[in-house]
């Protein structure tokens, strides 16, 4: 069973319908991030599940259990959660200590016990030395440590975690990524994870789920989701990728072909759902990542079907990787690939990637 | 799946962030609902009662509704003279107070004069003196023959006459200015506050002189502030009752506060007092709408600017030119009265001056211990103030609540009423709840429960931006924080929202304390011999010319107030002696 069902759960406020029939479920043990733009819903379905709103439709399951449905809902004090929020919201006015110990003593936790809980979710979090001190005294990054201990130190069913990284600085937020990784991974803590940052999406989720105007548009693992997208909105909003227009020329079981007009016909593997949607003639895109593009000086003879002949326009050096922007007709593909390999503006050059390494999607 | 039963009808969570809208309660068996019904309710008793009572009285003739109580106002040639001497007095006192109080603010906030801070507190110090005493200090300061001034000009030019008699028109006015100014220059200050340098250096850069600049730049940015410090100065000095008590009622000039005041000898006639408050009340609600809108008007936009960064302007030789002409209107407006009425309290001859065999607290001793009024007036103005403190904390807390955290819908009716006695002027709240209490269901009126509504009502805009400002700057995610973690919403009350808001609600019980305390408009027409209260009391002894006990209960009611203030400054620094003005 899974430890949290989303059932066609939907939000308005006044007349406007925020989240639209979501359905997800998480498992046990499982970190799920919802991923979309801002004003997507997703901060909206966190605070359904934490309770701090109610659905106006749908249900949620909490291990199997009912706490919220169509204008009702459990309390957030009586589901046993805990959450993170981008604020970090530490209280100001108890120290460290005392905010970690708040959620025991709610559960009236022994002074002993809830001595050594507090302590051992400081070292967790590596504040063990900073417990007398105020928040005022922390720095972002520690608060955001308290607040995290805060949460882990109750042993909720389900973590939740708004944004929790975006008020840090760059360097920090990629090292708290890391930990706040490992350390859901060695608690086992189911979590769900909100945000706005694809990279942050992508190093987290077991499970990930972007969202846009307020329903599901896609779900899978951060590989499936970034390598096979469903449509142009995912395969932009994942990452740098190239966008290759045209109508439908031929479909195949898993092959399909685009006409691109000022490029030529473009082959490119198609996903079981997007075929059944699509007939020949119908507007599609092509994703192909810029790593997945090779360029060589001479056509390739192995199994790339995709071939076209073109001109470097433009170079720029990113350290491990270069990239390229390379002109064909009226195209112009941007290449990544290793620094190893050199080609200068202004010269010939071929691109090429097999049928596999690029998806068809959907135009929306 | 089965649903739990038990916990549908469970509250609703009251705990939102603005980001995802208002969370608004649709049922009213709930108890953000019926608290939202109960604050409704006390706010309409306190604040549309009066009024409406007040308009009801205004037509109310022995022979049925009319509008001859109007007439009356308008064709008896005392209030037509009251009216007139109210407008030419607000003018006045607008004009030099604004002068006088963007001057101050200027070289205190923008230029090098040296004593800033000096000036800057003793501006505010003025906050703390209710201003009838103000008035009652010039009396000994300047009055015709005995007044202090006067005195050392006959001593000194050997004359037979002082060279200034207070109880006049220019007494009446340069005591009102006294008055009034310090509110224009916090108004003003915090207008040159915000304003950025940039834009003087700008123009230095571009060879504009120091005059030139303050001319072309500074003055023309400031002028929607200094317009609408204008009209608060207006409005201040009409509403204004201590002053032309003290000095305009023995000289025989009346302004409409007066006026009131008389209509209320036996026999009362409130329907009369009525129609002449209404207008009034209408011409403040107006001017503070205007004001307002200035306020709000992009060119003043410029003015609210980021602020913070600025350079002073240096006044050169100027300086010290500059720091004794704001030294000298200190002095005057502020150590001078106060410290006349302090030796007056502890001279035991006010003629035969200062002396070791002449001091005494003879006049202590009297006020509280042999004058009948003495102890029970200061009882009753602690008592009815700590009241009314109390409960505007509590109805601003609760007002404040549902406002800041949208948990009722109409929260914005509420936050209305709660501002709504902004415009009213405490004299004419009094005559309304004359009008309400003095009969009927509720006759509260010659108990010191009408004194406690009139404190309470006057003063709960101020308790109420306070609370306001408080609870907003606690992040609704604290209080989601704690329920998530398992508290229930009034275990987050005690345990989070409380503890951080405390300070906030100490300080707006203070504002109200200090306010009440200070009162004599709205308790002059509310007393009783009963009831009397400090400020009333100073009055009856001063209409019966003992100056020691005059000053000496004033010098109580100043150590009071100071004291409180003084608390109030420990805790939260300098916000509380403005009144929440701000500076």
């Amino acid at each position: 069973m899974p430890k949290l069902q989303l059932i066609n759960v939907v939000k308005r406020f006044g007349n406007q319908t925020v989240v639209s029939g979501v359905r997800v479920d998480v498992a046990e043990g499982q970190m799920l991030v919802l991923l979309g733009p801002s004003g997507c819903g997703k901060t909206t379905t966190l605070r359904l599940v934490a309770g701090l709103l109610h659905p106006d439709d749908g249900s949620i399951l909490l291990d199997g259990r009912a706490v919220a449905g169509p204008g009702w809902g459990l309390p957030p004090e009586r589901r046993n959660l805990a959450m993170v929020f981008q604020s970090y919201a530490v209280w100001p006015h108890k120290t460290v200590y005392d905010n970690v110990a708040y959620g025991l003593q709610l559960r009236r936790v022994g002074r002993a016990e809830t001595r050594r809980r507090v302590q051992q979710a400081l070292e967790r979090v590596h504040m063990a030395d900073l417990g007398p001190r105020y928040p005022s005294e922390l720095s972002g990054g520690q608060q955001q440590r308290v607040a995290l201990a805060r949460a882990i130190v109750v042993e909720p069913s389900l973590l939740l975690l708004d944004e929790p990284l975006s008020n840090l600085d760059a360097n920090l937020r990629e090292q708290m990524r890391v930990e706040l990784k490992a350390l859901q991974r060695d608690l086992g803590l189911t979590s769900i994870y909100v945000t706005h940052d694809q990279a942050e999406a992508m190093v987290l989720a077991d499970h990930l789920v972007v969202m846009r105007a307020g329903s599901i548009e896609q779900e899978g693992t951060p590989e499936e989701t970034y390598l096979r997208p469903k449509s142009r909105f995912i395969a932009s909003f994942l990452g740098v990728t190239n966008l290759v227009e045209g109508h439908v020329t031929h479909l195949d079981r898993s092959m399909g072909c685009l006409e691109a007009p000022g490029l030529g016909p473009v082959w490119a593997y198609v996903q079981d759902d997007l075929r059944s949607r699509i007939v020949a003639g119908d507007k599609a895109c092509i994703s192909v990542r810029p790593m997945e593009l090779k360029l060589s000086h001479l056509p390739c003879s192995g199994d790339a079907i995709n071939q076209f002949e073109g001109r470097v326009v433009q170079k720029a050096f990113l350290g491990e990787l270069v990239e390229y922007a390379v002109q064909v007709r009226e195209f112009r593909w941007r290449v990544q690939s290793h620094s190893s390999q050199r080609f200068v503006p202004g010269e010939s050059v071929w691109v090429s990637f097999p049928h596999r390494s690029a998806t068809i999607v959907s135009d929306a | 799946m089965t649903t739990q039963e038990s916990s549908k009808p469970s509250g609703r969570a009251w705990a939102t962030s603005e980001r995802d809208g208002p969370q608004v309660v649709t049922r009213w068996l709930t108890v953000p609902g019926m608290l939202w019904g109960l604050s409704t309710g006390i706010l309409v008793l306190l604040v549309t009662l009066p009024i409406y009572h007040l308009v009801v009285a205004s037509f109310k003739t022995p022979g049925g509704l009319s509008l001859s109580n109007y007439t009356q106002i308008l064709y008896v040639r005392r209030f037509q003279e009251a009216i007139l001497n109210t407008v030419v007095l607000g003018l006045v006192c607008a004009s030099f107070g604004t002068l006088i109080g963007a001057l101050l603010a200027w070289l205190v906030s923008r230029t090098n004069v040296p004593l800033r801070g000096f000036i800057r507190v003793c501006v505010m110090g003025t906050f703390v003196v209710p201003a009838f005493v103000n008035a009652l200090s010039w009396v000994l300061l300047a009055g015709p023959n005995a007044g202090l001034l006067n005195r050392l000009w006959m001593f000194m030019t050997r004359s037979g006459k002082g060279f200034m008699n207070i109880y006049s028109m220019e007494g009446l006015a340069i005591v009102s200015v006294a008055t009034v100014y310090p509110l224009a220059f916090i108004f003003m200050y915090n207008a040159f506050e915000m304003m950025d340098s940039e834009m003087e250096e700008a123009a230095r850069v571009l060879g504009a002189s120091g005059a030139r600049t303050l001319l072309t730049i500074t003055l023309p940015l400031a002028r929607p502030a200094l317009i609408a410090g204008f009209i608060l100065m207006f409005l201040e000095t009409i509403i204004l009752y201590g002053a032309p008590a003290v000095i305009g009622i023995p000289a025989n000039i009346y302004v409409i506060t007066t006026a009131l005041w008389t209509l209320f000898e036996y026999p009362p006639e409130i329907g009369l007092a009525a129609a002449l408050s209404l207008p009034l009340l209408l011409i403040t609600a107006t001017l503070l709408w205007l004001q307002q809108q200035l306020i709000a008007q992009r060119s003043f936009a410029t003015v609210q600017g980021k602020g913070g960064r600025w350079q002073r302007t240096d006044l050169g030789r100027w300086k010290w030119v500059a720091a004794s002409v704001a030294c000298l209107v200190i002095v005057v407006t502020f150590i001078l009265p106060n410290a006349v009425l302090i030796a007056a309290s502890v001279l035991k001859q006010a003629y035969r001056g200062i002396s070791l065999p002449n001091l005494g607290l003879n006049h202590y001793q009297y006020v509280l211990f042999e004058y009948t009024a003495g102890i029970p007036s200061v009882r009753n103005s602690v008592v009815t103030s700590t009241a009314a403190a109390t409960f505007a904390v509590i109805i601003a807390t609760v007002v404040a609540f549902i406002a800041e955290r949208n948990i009722a819908r109409f929260g914005s009716v509420l936050v209305f009423l709660a501002m709504a006695p902004l415009v009213i002027p405490a004299m004419v709240f009094a005559v309304g709840l004359v009008a309400a209490y003095s009969t009927g269901p509720l006759p509260l009126y010659g108990t010191l429960w009408i004194l406690v509504l009139a404190y309470l009502t006057k003063n709960l805009p101020l308790a109420f931006m306070n609370c306001k400002a408080s609870l907003s700057t606690v992040h609704v995610e604290l209080e989601s924080a704690a329920r998530i973690l398992g508290a229930s919403p009034l275990r987050v009350l005690k345990d989070i929202t409380g503890p951080l808001i405390k300070n906030g609600l100490l300080a707006g019980w203070i504002l109200v304390f200090a306010h009440s305390l200070k009162d004599l408009g709205a308790s002059v027409l509310l007393y009783t011999s009963k009831t009397t209260v400090i400020s009333t009391a100073i009055m009856d002894v001063f209409y019966s010319q003992n100056w020691g006990a005059v000053a000496a209960m004033s010098v109580i009611l100043l150590g009071i107030n100071a004291a409180v203030v003084m608390v109030g400054y420990r805790i939260l620094g300098g916000n509380i002696l403005t009144g929440g003005r701000g500076v």
